[in-house]
């Protein structure tokens, strides 16, 4: 029977370890300029699962954009660790960052961040290309998932042609294209209405039942009630980490 | 304000530090080109304009035939009295009349001195603004013709004083003594002295033909078109009685004094040291230089300011007017640009000595104190500072405050201009360095080519006293005893150089009614052909036995077509003058010319003159060897000082004008690179600026650092080779021209543009490669971050 326990304790270990996506561990991230030095995260410890859906929120200016982008591979903390899909990331070359991410995570901005000069279909395209994906295989992805967010009909247009919620729609296609297991929005309705904000709430709660992580930042309670968790930040620290409901993909944690 | 505005400005410079000083000294050395060319061309300008009586004086130019060319003009005439001439015409206030210049040898305590001396006469400086300092007879240059006039600096350069009346110089060993100290004239006069003789002294019998420069002063208020048509009808009737024996036709032309430097009366064979033409693309050239400058240096302005483009969409929101922007790109232009203006002047003046060297000038560096300077200065300043400050008050008047702060702020299309401007400048670029690499190889082939003789080792020695002339034969014994001379010979001229004319008539014998031809003439004397290692094609040289008494001639290949010799040309008879001579000896084709002429019919003859002594000498010890020659003639003239050369080299240097040229067009070739990589720079910042956040967004979706680089340089490389496809035909054409001037040349090779190319695209990439490097490795959290 010990010994029964002891086994199924490891494999709980393991499992729960495979279940894990996201553990950060102390981790700090210092900005120097030449006058100033700004701690913006201190001690940030973090661990969330495949599948979950994850709410950052905070005052302004209290870390969260920055938590985003060293989650996202975009930056590398100043001191602790950054443990990605079971890998230590913390010391990962610039180089080494942009292979992980490849095809693996999907950014979505409060600004949408599309290059004006290319079509919607070509924004929703460059990742694919960077990926180096055949034209053929290109074009079928992008216009299924072009399908998936409706915006279809607009594909030869482009960004400045289209309103807010577009955007942000096209923004999304283009972060989903890879089929990345992780999506990290930072303010995703920040410059929309609220019409167009719910229906990117509702894209995104979507594409976290097919299974895909979701981490995003926000300033609104109403889209923190889509995550399953909330994790407040002030200061650049985690005061607390509110659950909204049980998460149902976790079933290890459902057994104990 | 303006203190905010001008803080402001400072601080954008000590934030980009890099780029404000690209920009600063890019601007600083276009206005540094620019002004060189505008003190050249003013120097041009200025020719012979300090003489007081400029708009009067006018010189004759006698027209004659020549070699049947119709009515050659000269600017030599013949000696005119006051009788048959100058009375004639009543609108002729004065005339002078003078020969030389040219360079004369003088003895001060037996040190000879190399003076530029002119031979005048006492109306000289009635018609020319010479300013006598010291005199010893009241007003007159010279007391007698025994007394000569110096100048300032040449008093100082041989008595180290400057009243040197009454001291006596030696010529040809005649005591003049020094009767007056003349101011020196500028070195804007067409022509130009140290010392002045009277023209008494150089006068003898064995000038009577065109040896005269004249000059006239014509009449204040009268009508010149009128006393110009008289002086030349009466010059063409002197010149008729002159040469009216010969049956050839003369005329008389009359050139105004300010238009003989610049050649503006287009008289093709006298033509001035300059032209309007050369005036003209210089103006041009400075011109383009200045607006390519400026428009660079407005394009990196501009890029530095709109990377804060949000900062004035915030300013325009909370209130500031077009005005307000306007004024703050005006101080912040003129601080910058006053700074590059005192830096362009301090590369000018550093630069100058250079500069005047290269173009053959005593360029003077006082051109501060020159308002037309001043006001080019100051034309720079307002032209930059006006277009700067046009520009973003065209182009922020077109967006909204709101849409530049939402980052919907799109500069699309407007830099096609400095994009075609870039690809402009690579194209003058690459044109200019394929030029430099083509006459650098036209230069090489004309110096190294196989002349068809053999002057190396041979010591070319002139400026021979007479005494030296008439013991060549002791001189030749005296060498001959040294064995490092292998042999030496004498001759009438200098072989290979270009324009020696003898014309000389021959006509085969036998073919009567055939018309003489002209061919020139080299005269020789014994061992010239062993000595300048001639090859013969048929017979020998002149025999040593009895070589005055034979009449024989030796000629070239080419005098055989002349001739239409059939058949074996040795012991065919010519007519040479009233007497038969015979051809001896036929050798090789040579280069009697430089590369520039087709080599020409050439016929040697026996000299009775010895203006050259010729010297073989062995390649070891060399200079020893020479150190003996030059005691062997001191032995026989002890004061004489003679040229001594190399025969090789006179032949080989002929090329001095391409040389200056090239040297001229090596500099604009840098500064065209330098000014194409300046504005490919300011480019690369616009769009490297305007492309961060695209740079960003692609990053973020997994683009690698050498993707980016690809994106950046792949456009840059697209406009190289625009220019390179713009530039090569407009090169190759222009330099098949040039070279077509030359009967001998090379062929343009694919080489040069290969070279040109290459190195443009190198320097770009070098260029822009920083800058893209640091782009592409930015963190797109930071070009994303404002967004
Ligand atoms: N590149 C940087 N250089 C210097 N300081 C920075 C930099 N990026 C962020 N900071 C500082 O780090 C702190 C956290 O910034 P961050 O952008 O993460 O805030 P935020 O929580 O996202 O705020 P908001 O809700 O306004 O977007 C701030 O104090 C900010 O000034
Ligand atoms: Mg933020």
């Amino acid at each position: 029977m010990q010994f029964y326990l002891a086994r199924q304790l490891a494999l709980e270990k393991q499992t729960y370890k495979l279940k894990i996506m996201i553990i950060t561990k102390d981790l700090c991230k210092v900005f120097r300029t030449e006058e100033v030095e700004t701690s913006a995260l201190h001690d940030v410890n973090l661990h969330i699962q495949r599948g979950e859906f994850a709410a950052i929120m905070g005052p302004s200016g209290c870390g969260k954009s920055t938590l985003l982008n060293i989650i996202g591979l975009l930056d590398n903390p100043s001191n602790g660790s950054y443990i990605f899909n079971n890998t230590d990331v913390t010391k990962k070359s610039e180089k080494q960052r942009t292979h992980f991410r490849k095809g693996n995570i999907g950014f979505i901005f409060q600004s949408f961040n599309l290059i004006d000069e290319l079509t919607v279909f070509e924004n929703v395209e460059l990742p694919l290309i960077y990926m180096g994906l055949t034209a053929s295989k290109r074009k079928a992805k992008v216009n299924e998932v072009l399908d998936r967010m409706n915006i279809s009909h607009r594909a030869k247009h482009y960004p400045q042609q289209l309103s807010g919620g577009q955007q942000q729609r096209v923004a999304i296609a283009r972060a989903v294209v890879t089929d990345p297991n992780l999506i990290l929005a930072d303010e995703p309705t920040g410059n929309l209405d609220s019409s167009n904000g719910t229906e990117v709430m509702e894209l995104l709660k979507e594409l976290n039942h097919s299974g895909t992580t979701v981490v995003m930042v926000t300033h609104s309670v109403r889209d923190s009630e889509y995550a399953d968790r909330v994790i407040h930040l002030f200061d650049g620290k985690v005061v607390s980490e509110n659950k909204h409901k049980q998460i149902k993909r976790e079933p290890i944690k459902e057994e104990l | 304000m303006f203190w905010h505005n001008l803080k402001l400005s400072f601080r954008v410079f000590a934030k980009d530090k890099l780029n404000s000083i690209i920009n600063i000294s890019g601007l600083a050395i276009g206005i540094a080109a620019v002004l060189l060319l505008s003190i050249y061309v003013q120097h041009e300008l200025s020719y012979d304009q300090f003489h007081t009586k400029k708009d009067r004086i006018v010189r004759l130019i006698t027209l004659c035939e020549d070699a049947g060319k119709p009515l050659v003009p000269i600017v030599n005439c013949l000696r005119l009295t006051k009788d048959n001439f100058a009375d004639k015409v009543p609108e002729i206030e004065q005339i002078t009349q003078s020969l030389g210049p040219g360079n004369q040898s003088f003895y001060i305590d037996k040190n000879e001195f190399q003076l530029h001396s002119m031979s005048i006469d006492s109306n000289f400086h009635k018609v020319f603004s010479i300013q006598i300092l010291h005199s010893a007879s009241h007003d007159k240059l010279f007391r007698d013709h025994q007394s000569v006039a110096i100048s300032r600096s040449t008093a100082l350069k041989l008595f180290q004083s400057e009243n040197v009346i009454g001291k006596s110089i030696i010529k040809s060993g005649q005591v003049l003594s020094i009767s007056s100290v003349v101011e020196d004239i500028p070195t804007t006069s067409h022509f130009n002295f140290e010392i002045l003789l009277p023209i008494q002294l150089d006068e003898n019998d064995q000038y009577q033909g065109l040896e005269y420069d004249t000059y006239i002063l014509l009449q204040e208020n009268c009508n010149q078109e009128l006393a110009k048509q008289k002086i030349n009808e009466i010059h063409t009737k002197i010149l008729d009685v002159g040469f009216g024996w010969s049956g050839e036709e003369v005329g008389s032309l009359t050139q105004n004094l300010l238009d003989i430097h610049l050649n503006k009366t287009k008289i093709k064979e006298i033509g001035g040291k300059s032209s309007m033409e050369r005036i003209y693309i210089h103006l041009l050239l400075a011109t383009l230089i200045l607006i390519i400058a400026v428009i660079n240096f407005t394009n990196i302005l501009i890029v530095q300011s709109e990377s804060k483009i949000h900062q004035v969409g915030i300013q325009k929101a909370v209130g500031a007017t077009h005005v307000h922007l306007i004024k703050s790109f005006l101080v912040k232009t003129v601080s910058l640009t006053s700074i590059s203006l005192v830096l362009g002047v301090i590369i000018t003046e550093i630069s100058l000595p250079h500069f005047s060297n290269l173009m053959n000038r005593e360029l003077s560096s006082n051109f501060l104190s020159n308002p037309l300077f001043l006001i080019i200065l100051l034309t720079c300043l307002l032209l930059i500072s006006f277009i700067t400050a046009l520009y973003p008050s065209i182009m922020l008047s077109r967006f909204k405050a709101a849409s530049i702060m939402k980052g919907n702020y799109n500069g699309k299309g407007k830099n096609s201009l400095s994009k075609g401007l870039v690809i402009f400048q690579f194209a003058v670029a690459i044109c200019l360095v394929t030029s430099v690499i083509i006459s650098q190889q036209q230069i090489h082939y004309m110096k190294n080519i196989d002349l068809g003789f053999n002057p190396s080792q041979v010591i070319s020695i002139s400026n021979l006293s007479q005494s030296q002339r008439k013991q060549y034969h002791a001189i030749k014994d005296l060498l001959l005893q040294n064995p490092n001379i292998i042999s030496v010979s004498a001759s009438d001229h200098y072989t290979g150089m270009e324009g020696y004319f003898s014309g000389e008539i021959l006509k085969l014998v036998g073919s009567e009614n055939a018309k003489y031809k002209s061919i020139d003439e080299y005269k020789v004397m014994p061992d010239y052909f062993e000595t300048m290692g001639f090859e013969f094609v048929y017979g020998n040289a002149f025999p040593k036995q009895n070589f005055d008494s034979l009449r024989n001639i030796i000629i070239n290949e080419k005098a055989i077509e002349l001739l239409e010799i059939k058949g074996d040309p040795i012991q065919q008879k010519v007519w040479f003058g009233e007497e038969q001579y015979s051809i001896i000896g036929v050798v090789k084709d040579f280069h009697n010319n430089s590369l520039r002429k087709k080599i020409t019919p050439m016929m040697f003859s026996k000299a009775f003159m010895r203006n050259f002594i010729l010297v073989k000498i062995n390649e070891e010890n060399q200079q020893r060897t020479i150190e003996e020659i030059k005691k062997v003639l001191a032995q026989v003239d002890p004061i004489r000082t003679n040229r001594i050369s190399f025969a090789e080299d006179i032949c080989r240097n002929q090329y001095r004008d391409e040389e200056n040229s090239l040297q001229l067009s090596y500099y604009s070739s840098i500064l065209s690179i330098m000014l194409a990589l300046l504005g490919l720079y300011s480019l690369s910042l616009f769009m490297t600026n305007k492309r961060t956040k695209e740079i960003g967004i692609r990053k973020v979706n997994g683009a690698s650092v050498l993707q980016i680089i690809y994106l950046l340089f792949s456009n840059y490389f697209k406009w190289i080779t625009i220019a390179f496809v713009l530039a090569t035909p407009i090169s190759y054409v222009v330099m098949q021209k040039w070279l077509s001037t030359f009967a001998y040349h090379i062929s343009i090779e694919i080489l040069p543009f290969i070279i040109a190319g290459l190195a443009c695209l190198l320097f770009a990439l070098f260029t822009v490669g920083f800058q893209a490097l640091k782009a592409s490795r930015q963190n797109p959290v930071e070009s994303l971050r404002y967004e």
